[in-house]
């Protein structure tokens, strides 16, 4: 038989109960459905220099460059600068840096925004491919495998698994059906039980159009419809959703942590614009960094208290089997401009806190000139005959604490952040 | 099998490369050309023509071409790659002190114009080249309320509110390029000197990306240099890029605005900026090597440039083949290039030809298919504009919220839910099913199907879709089974099969008995609209 006309066979074989989507996607399958992920974005590009990398040392370029307040600190082994003005940064290494691991200079290979995001969050520059969270849940079968409330998105291939929010909450709207009665014209709605009808009827529909798909990709295409028509009544326990829109960071994730108490969603992306939503470009004003690191470890600390104290359907703490990753595309130049901002750099740190995760580590270094250096993946060392990091490590790493096969990702995962 | 395309308005006869793929059933192809050159589904009168006759084919697409929809559909195509239409303006109808309730329609205004410019010159069948050299452009009445415009007298396709129209700030004719729209999208900022602007340039007309280059920084040297300038110039991996990039930017001053948020300032062409460039960035204005002192001259030697023909080829094979062209297509795009030369750079020669080619026509993988063609989609989806315009046009239906098309926008709508792009966070659109586009489909055939049988039952002289007997008709009646099968043919462009037509009709027996024959009705109809068979093609 025929590769695709196998495939094709398969699929039909296995016919409504089949939610696994087939190809590409069948690569997750080995993950664990118990371990969550929550990406946080900093739109726009943080200054690592002013939390995350304490660099004070002479013969550096950042000896002049650093706040006139700051110094170099610890705390549960994370060194990181410390400063009056961002007590909640402090605070929150103190409480939760045990669980918390820092990973520097990671190479994005950009200053373009659009690029560095797509580069982050998919590891490649090329169109089509899915961001982490997307692939990391495409084999979950929870209600919202991937739910993105907001910031950049790159679904690729894995439409199937993934929920978008809509900027305003448009997505509670439709799942409740109060959406009918704000648009225009309105429209009524059915009965629940006609509703029920048309939604097993539309399902049958499916089935049927998947069992005679055409080879190739209309058996993925076909696959791809029916997980989603699947899944699509069990949107109903979303119903209670918020958008993020005005919303403290940490009060939209209380929504995302409610779906993971329930068992609801696997990963979540939320996008983060700082006081104010002004964003983290300052290209002009850097100090407004520090207003946002100051409020961002502040909704972290609130976060991971409610991580702590949430219990899933296990009865397991959330903390112990979610990640909360927190990441920007790019970092900024180690020098000020003439604005008191500072320009886009190549190099960009991330934060992995909570389940799977190594606390109390910090992984990878700059050189003299802010340039990301070579690291053992093993020991987390810096080592010139290691590895340059670029976000596939992150990715295969993220791959590995969820239990996945990190071929995927092209480069191993760094085991040195790995609990 | 040798694919010929023999083509109507220039007759170049191209010999494309075989490839192991089955075609669509000619009703179907009718369809799938119908969607993407109208957004709009084939009569049954054009369907009846196809079937009996699948040489007519070819002849469709000309009348398709040719018709008003042809140009509003090109620009929802050209908005996927030029990403355009956002939500978000740098300038707001607040600035522009205009009603806030115009917001969505002033977005969708300013990300249109390139759009509607390159749409026009295709319709009007004029060459390529004239969307980077034009001294008009396309506006509509708020754009020539709110910038430097007046509409000319010239000859237009344009079927709405839109008109061809010229700046009238002195700014040089350089097409898209000359067009606010353009650059309220691709805007630059105070220290980035139009660098953005230049490598959108290349992107969009080129296909060559600045920004996807392998560039390997060399940051002990990039951290010394201060400022910025001097390491574009002095350090060799960023000179790779901006020896071309810097010179780009440097002739669009007359663009730069001191302030991003000023609308005089941004709507305007600047003249005593343009030598601002040779100030900012050191270098004096030129297209890879050859002066240019304005962006007209500019776009004059990009119009020359052979990479503009070839990635106007390309462009245009993947929006209508619904992916990346791949290393495996260079043949055939090589031949649809040499016969878009041929032709003098007429994009409707071009679509006709790419439409012509087995990649567009596939439906099926023959046996003999290896995995090269497993990327040929066979299968699409209906892109949210072309589901806003089929369900108009069969339903009339126009899904509207806080008076903007929900299709159209995300502040109010379902644009990124329905697996569109917005331009900004979402910049690839979704080509398989997803779960909230299945969630949207839902809601909409409810919509349409509430709206048209309560239309038609209150209008049964003049229905939309369902004609009054077929409403007052149930299963076991021959005018029901005659219904179902037009309908079939009205909206999946197929009949319906028997074995379906009888699930179709105990659907309709089930809800009826649970509500009453209006709902029966409703259900079916909205049952219709989320079969695959209509949102897919």
């Amino acid at each position: 038989m025929h590769r695709r006309r196998f495939l094709g066979a398969l699929a039909a074989s296995m016919g409504a109960g089949l939610l696994l989507p087939l190809g590409a996607r069948s690569y997750a399958l080995s993950g664990s459905a118990k371990h969550r992920f929550l990406f946080i974005h900093c739109t726009g590009g943080w200054d690592q220099f002013m939390v995350f990398t304490p660099r004070f040392d002479p013969g550096t370029i950042m000896r002049s460059e650093q706040e006139s307040s700051a110094v170099a600190s610890e705390s549960r082994g994370l060194p990181f600068v410390d400063h009056p003005a961002r007590e909640r940064v402090r605070a929150f290494l103190e409480g939760y840096g045990a669980q918390t691991a820092f990973l520097h200079g990671m190479e994005v290979r950009s200053v373009a925004h659009d690029v560095c995001r797509r580069l982050l969050l998919t590891g490649t520059s090329r169109p089509g491919a899915g961001d982490w969270g997307s692939r990391l849940s495409a084999a979950s079968p929870v209600v919202a495998p991937m739910l993105v409330l907001s910031g950049p998105s790159f679904a690729g291939p894995y439409g199937p698994s993934v929920v978008r929010m809509g900027t305003a909450g448009q997505l509670v709207e439709l799942v409740d059906g109060s959406w009918q009665v704000k648009t225009a014209p309105a429209t009524e709605l059915p009965s629940e039980s006609v509703q029920a009808m048309e939604d097993a009827f539309a399902l049958s529909r499916v089935q049927d159009f998947q069992a005679k798909a055409p080879t190739g990709q209309g058996t993925v295409f076909a696959q791809d419809a029916l997980s989603a028509q699947q899944r699509v009544s069990s949107l109903a326990a979303l119903a209670d959703l918020q958008s993020s829109t005005g919303q403290f960071l940490s009060d939209t994730v209380e929504q995302v942590l409610d779906l993971f108490e329930r068992d609801q969603a696997m990963c979540a992306a939320v996008e983060y614009l700082g006081t104010g939503d002004l964003g983290f470009d300052t290209h002009a004003g850097n100090d407004l960094q520090s207003v946002h690191f100051d409020s961002l470890f502040g909704e972290l600390s609130v976060i991971c208290k409610s991580l702590e104290q949430r219990r899933d359907t296990n009865g397991e703490s959330l903390m112990s089997n979610t990640t909360v990753v927190v990441l920007s595309e790019m970092g900024r130049h180690p020098k000020m401009n003439f604005r008191g901002g500072r320009e886009h750099w190549t190099y960009t740190p991330a934060m992995l806190i909570g389940a799977g995760v190594a606390g109390g580590r910090s992984v990878g270094s700059y050189d003299a000139a802010m340039q990301g250096e070579k690291v053992d993946l093993e020991s987390g060392e810096t080592f010139a005959g290691g590895e340059a990091l670029d976000p596939r490590h992150l990715g295969a790493t993220l791959m590995a604490i969820a239990d996945q096969d990190t071929a995927a990702a092209g480069v191993p995962p760094i085991s040195a952040l790995l609990a | 099998m040798i694919w010929l395309l023999a083509c109507t308005v220039a007759p170049t006869e191209l010999v494309i490369p075989e490839r192991p793929l089955e075609p669509l059933e000619a009703g179907l192809l009718l369809r799938r050309m119908h969607l993407d050159l109208a957004g709009t589904l084939p009569s049954l009168a054009e369907l009846e023509a196809v079937r009996s006759d699948p040489a007519s084919l070819d002849a469709q697409v000309d009348t398709l071409l040719d018709s008003e929809r042809f140009s509003p559909r090109f620009q929802e195509l050209l908005a996927e790659q030029w990403l355009t239409q956002t939500d978000r303006t740098n300038i707001t109808v607040r600035e522009l002190e205009l009603d806030l309730e115009l917001q969505p329609t002033l977005a969708r205004s300013v990300g249109t114009e390139p759009l509607a410019l390159m749409a026009e010159v295709a319709a009007q069948d004029l060459a390529w080249t004239e969307t980077v050299t034009a001294d008009w452009t396309m506006a509509n009445s708020l754009l020539i309320e709110i910038w430097p415009l007046e509409a000319i007298d010239r000859e237009s396709t344009g079927t709405t509110d839109w008109v061809p129209a010229r700046y009238t700030d002195g700014r040089p004719p350089a097409g898209v390029a000359a067009t606010n729209g353009m650059w309220w999208r691709y805007s630059s900022t105070p220290n980035n000197y139009n660098r953005s602007r230049a490598a959108a340039l290349s992107r969009l007309l080129l296909c060559e990306d600045y920004l996807l280059r392998e560039v390997s920084f060399d940051a002990a040297e990039l951290a010394d240099l201060d400022p910025v300038v001097q390491a574009t110039q002095e350090v060799e991996s960023c000179r790779s890029c901006h020896v071309t990039l810097d010179p780009i930017a440097s002739a669009f001053f007359g663009y730069w605005t001191f302030d991003l948020y000023d609308p005089i300032e941004a709507s305007s062409y600047h003249p005593e900026r343009e030598h601002l460039g040779r100030h900012f960035l050191e270098t004096e204005p030129a297209w890879f090597g050859i002066p240019a002192d304005d962006p007209g001259a500019l776009l004059a030697e990009l119009s020359a440039d052979p990479r503009f023909a070839r990635c106007a080829v390309e462009r245009t094979a993947r929006a209508y083949w619904r992916r990346e062209p791949a290393l495996h297509d260079f043949e055939t795009l090589s031949v649809l290039e040499q016969g878009f030369l041929d032709d003098g750079q007429s994009m409707k020669a071009l679509i006709r030809n790419v439409l012509s080619t087995p990649e567009y026509r596939a439906g099926a993988l023959m046996d003999s298919a290896t995995e090269t063609e497993d990327s040929t989609r066979t299968l699409r989806i209906l892109s949210p504009d072309q589901l806003a315009s089929v369900i108009e046009q069969r339903t009339g239906l126009r899904w509207t919220r806080s008076h903007a098309d929900v299709m159209w926008n995300d502040s109010y709508g379902l644009r990124t839910l329905v697996g569109g792009v917005d331009g900004i966070q979402v910049t690839e659109a979704q080509q398989d099913p997803s779960l909230t586009g299945v969630l949207v489909t839902k809601r909409l055939a409810q919509a349409a199907a509430n709206h048209v049988v309560q239309h038609d039952l209150d209008n049964p002289q003049a229905p939309t879709l369902l004609q009054g007997e077929w409403l007052a008709s149930g299963p076991g009646e021959s005018t029901f089974d005659q219904a179902l099968q037009e309908l079939a043919l009205l909206l999946w462009s197929q009949e319906m099969g028997q074995e379906s037509a009888a699930q179709y009709a105990a659907f309709f027996e089930q809800v009826e008995q649970a509500s009453d024959r209006q709902q029966a009705w409703t259900s079916l109809t909205a049952a219709m609209i989320r079969d695959p068979k209509f949102w897919s093609y």
